[in-house]
């Protein structure tokens, strides 16, 4: 199947053009965070999405009616800015009306990943005490919240699953995405990544010594924790049959998955990093690729001295020599943690480096550590055509996605809508 | 009552070739641990609905749930890790445990990477999620407990069950709310036909706690008369709102060649699935049923199943006024002039409503009948309801020869899920489900 539009809501941009740009640049969204007090937490930094973007405020819209008694749920939120985005992006009809009268609206479908859903609702009924007032909130606290309100936004009827497997939901929900268009059930899926900012995660990956006080810098020997993130990073996924039948454009071809579960321990990575391994096998398989041809890995890379020097090692594992030749980064390094985001960001931010031709860096990369030997293209962005990419995403529990991209020879290639593309002319 | 009789085996009919084998089961339910105490209550009728004993409801005017009454984890596995983990890991985990030895699945014999774990809930760990919350407002973030947070993710459910059984496949844990169970049979049952597995274990499971029912009262889902007019009376003309249960079930799925490799016993087939979403804004339900139609017609179609050949509805009717007459109204428009002679059953009508187990719940009750030829009963049925008026097997268990049943789920929000199930009988020494 081919990705035919993409949309983002993220700490380095809200659309796929600044998102590149920031990637290219090397930008760093992690900023104070301004939406809650954060004293008495193990760091005050994160890279949130800009205020503005935080909430539907008074934005008067078609189709975007509040909740009964409270404001739309902010992932629900951030996943509507972002999949506007992806849904114009592939010429796709936005509205619920327009959708009504195309038949083909049941064979669209939404796979969300997210780790918190409306959390942000349950936190607030919680601290002011568990009103009746607050509680019509929690009706959006399940995650699958995010795609009734999408499906209801753009009228898509077909299947719709929602996944929550932590840190690599957003890839999960790629690649279930993938089971349900081979398996013929849907012809278009949204592949929504969403997770908003909370304390809950402050002071959870807080008091489990993962948050950094200081920079965030995946594979750097001083590495000391990650950065929390927050966003939304929306694919439209496409059967192949369908986007060459109503002549869409692509971005590239999602060409397989693997998952696999370390069952080592519920927050730890195994150190060898045999699980992850085995993920990246069975992506390469599914997709039907040779290791070798692999030019570019979009690593997990969260900044803990076990993520990192364990993807390293599983890494080494399935490429062998070839690992020292292929470019990896963290886009982690700019965007932080975005948690249920992460793995769809990531997988954004891998297709568009593919379609603008450049590896995006690693940056606060300062100290090599001789655990984490490989080429993380350290802080410079790196001009350099590929065609064939693979975004790791590992979670809690052990829990492994990693999903492979490829371009596409059979469509038309995705019009990049900036001037230029990030760096000057397209490779 | 008498098994039903002469089955085919499961490669015999080709329309299910593509089938995926259900051969194991396990299940935590109001009626106790094991799925020996499910068969007994279906049989006899018993209701799973008492008064709450485990907390104090406060001023909760609903005071009756479905709730594992008198559950002691220590009488399961005396371990820390085990006592510690949230109510609902602790059912997931035990309905797993009795799924894989009910379908004497050797997994040391096996490849552990071939063996995928497909989870579902709706809330998850309420209770670990409420003292985490409470502990980080009241004494800040430096104190808070790291165990609690992790107990906190929807990921723990599987991941408990991949570390405790030692299982290295795909795991993935569905969060579409009441769909979960059978959206998660639905998810596993692609990866196998696919051949990313060999082997699936699908466990759904929910708990009942203080939190849930307050919010529950406070989104006024539930009855709130006087206790005499409080029941789970799905499709009944008095039915004013659900009931919470709680609970956890677990299947055993694995492609016909894989299980008839093993020699193992096969339960039924998971012969077709499907999804679809009612798309409305802001309260999802179509009175019309509309959102649900799709999915029963998708699982239908793979299932390759027409109305006629469908034998017994098992329906997610929760006994809430609005849902269950747009349920009806759905597999009326599904089943045309077949839908009044097809029973329909109601399982939450004696669990209450337990959000991702049901669907599962709901699975198992539709392997009862395959197997016993008995369909269980939908209690506290006594006034008919004009908007409701297909057969709904009330209160007493019915006989009859069961070859093909349909489960549907649907979520408040609009998503829905349908599973179809045919019967595969080889020769059976032992049950096991």
């Amino acid at each position: 199947m081919v990705v035919t539009g993409l949309g983002v809501i993220s700490s380095l941009g809200n659309d796929t053009v600044s998102f590149a740009e920031g990637l290219y640049a090397g930008r760093s969204g992690i900023r104070p965070i301004t939406a809650f007090d954060t004293s008495g937490y193990r760091t005050s930094n994160g890279g949130e999405v800009d205020a503005a973007r935080r909430s539907p405020g008074r934005r008067a819209k078609r189709g975007t009616r509040r909740r009964p008694g409270g404001d739309l749920d902010r992932a629900s939120w951030l996943a509507q800015l972002a999949a506007e985005q992806a849904v114009r992006d592939a010429g796709l009809p936005l509205s619920a009306a327009e959708s009504a009268a195309d038949e083909t609206a049941q064979r669209r479908g939404l796979v969300t990943g997210s780790t918190l859903g409306g959390m942000l609702g349950a936190e607030d009924y919680l601290r002011r005490g568990g009103r009746a007032r607050d509680a019509a909130r929690l009706c959006a606290f399940p995650p699958h919240a995010v795609n009734d309100h999408l499906a209801a936004e753009f009228g898509f009827r077909g299947p719709s699953f929602a996944v929550s497997t932590a840190c690599s939901a957003g890839a999960m929900a790629i690649g279930q995405a993938v089971d349900v268009i081979r398996c013929g059930k849907a012809a278009v899926i949204l592949a929504v990544g969403v997770d908003p900012m909370t304390r809950l995660t402050l002071a959870g990956f807080g008091v489990l010594k993962a948050l950094t006080k200081e920079r965030i810098r995946p594979f750097d020997k001083h590495r000391s924790g990650f950065s929390l993130g927050e966003g939304a990073g929306v694919l439209l996924l496409e059967s192949f049959d369908h986007a060459r039948r109503r002549r869409a454009m692509a971005y590239c071809e999602l060409a397989g998955y693997g998952l696999s579960c370390d069952a080592y321990h519920m927050t730890a990575p195994d150190k060898e990093g045999r699980g992850a391994a085995r993920a990246m096998h069975l992506a390469l398989q599914d997709a039907g690729v040779d290791a070798a041809a692999v030019q570019y890995i979009n690593a997990h890379g969260t900044a803990t001295q076990l993520n990192d020097a364990a993807e390293t090692r599983a890494i080494k594992a399935v490429f062998g020599d070839a690992a020292y030749g292929v470019p990896i980064s963290s886009t982690k390094s700019m965007l932080g943690h975005t948690l249920g985001a992460a793995g769809a960001l990531e997988a954004i931010a891998t297709i568009l480096a593919m379609r603008c031709g450049f590896v995006p860096p690693t940056i606060n990369y300062e100290t090599p550590d001789p655990a984490c030997d490989l080429d993380y293209v350290p802080n410079v962005a790196r001009r350099q055509p590929i065609h064939i990419a693979l975004s790791n995403s590992f979670g809690f529990g052990g829990n492994n996605v990693c999903l492979v991209f490829m371009t596409c020879a059979e469509l038309p290639r995705h019009p990049w809508t900036a001037a230029e593309p990030p760096g000057g002319a397209s490779v | 009552m008498k098994r039903a009789a002469s089955r085919s085996s499961p490669a015999s009919d080709p329309r299910h070739a593509a089938a995926v084998a259900i051969t194991g089961m396990g299940i935590v339910s109001p009626f106790g641990v094991g799925r020996a105490r499910w068969r007994e209550a279906l049989r006899a009728a018993e209701d799973g609905i008492r008064p709450i004993e485990r907390f104090d409801p406060g001023s909760i005017r609903c005071t009756l749930a479905g709730e594992v009454r008198g559950f002691a984890p220590q009488d399961y596995d005396a371990s820390d890790r085990f006592c510690r983990l949230p109510r609902l890991v602790q059912f997931a985990v035990l309905a797993a445990d009795e799924a894989i030895a009910s379908a004497r699945l050797e997994l040391a014999q096996l490849d552990p990477s071939r063996i995928g774990v497909f989870a579902g809930t709706w809330f998850g760990a309420t209770e670990d999620a409420e003292a985490f919350l409470l502990n980080l407002f009241s004494q800040g973030a430096a104190v808070v407990s790291p165990l609690k947070f992790q107990n906190t993710t929807y990921v723990a459910l599987a991941g408990e069950i991949n570390l405790r059984l030692q299982l290295t496949g795909p795991s993935v844990v569905l969060v579409s709310g009441s769909t979960s169970g059978l959206a998660a049979v639905e998810l596993a049952a692609m990866s196998l036909r696919l051949g990313r597995i060999d082997c699936a274990l699908v466990v759904a499971a929910e708990e009942l706690s203080a939190i849930l029912l307050r919010i529950f009262a406070q989104l006024r889902l539930l009855p709130s008369g006087r206790r005499e007019t409080q029941r789970s009376c799905p499709c009944d003309a008095r039915r004013k709102g659900l009931l919470l249960g709680e609970g956890a079930a677990a299947v055993v799925l694995e492609t016909q060649r894989h299980a008839a490799a093993r020699r193992a016993n096969v339960a039924g087939l998971v012969a077709g699935c499907g999804s679809s979403h009612a798309a409305r804004q802001p309260r999802a339900l179509h009175p019309d049923g509309r959102g649900m139609i799709g999915s029963m017609q998708a699982a239908l179609r793979e299932a390759d199943c027409s109305p006629g050949d469908l034998d017994l509805i098992v329906a997610a009717a929760n006994s809430t006024p609005a849902f269950d007459a747009a349920e009806t109204e759905a597999l009326k428009a599904v089943l045309g002039a077949r839908a009044a002679r097809i029973p329909v059953t109601c399982p939450k009508s004696a669990c209450g409503e337990t959000g991702a187990a049901a669907g599962l719940f709901q699975l198992a009750a539709g392997l009862f009948a395959l197997d016993t030829g008995i369909i269980p009963a939908t209690l506290n049925y006594q006034e008919p309801d004009p908007g409701c008026d297909l057969d709904y097997v009330p209160n007493v268990p019915r006989a009859a020869s069961i070859r093909s049943l349909l489960c549907h789920s649907a979520a408040f929000g609009g998503a829905s899920s349908s599973v179809v199930i045919a019967a595969a009988a080889p020769v059976r020494d032992e049950q096991c489900i």
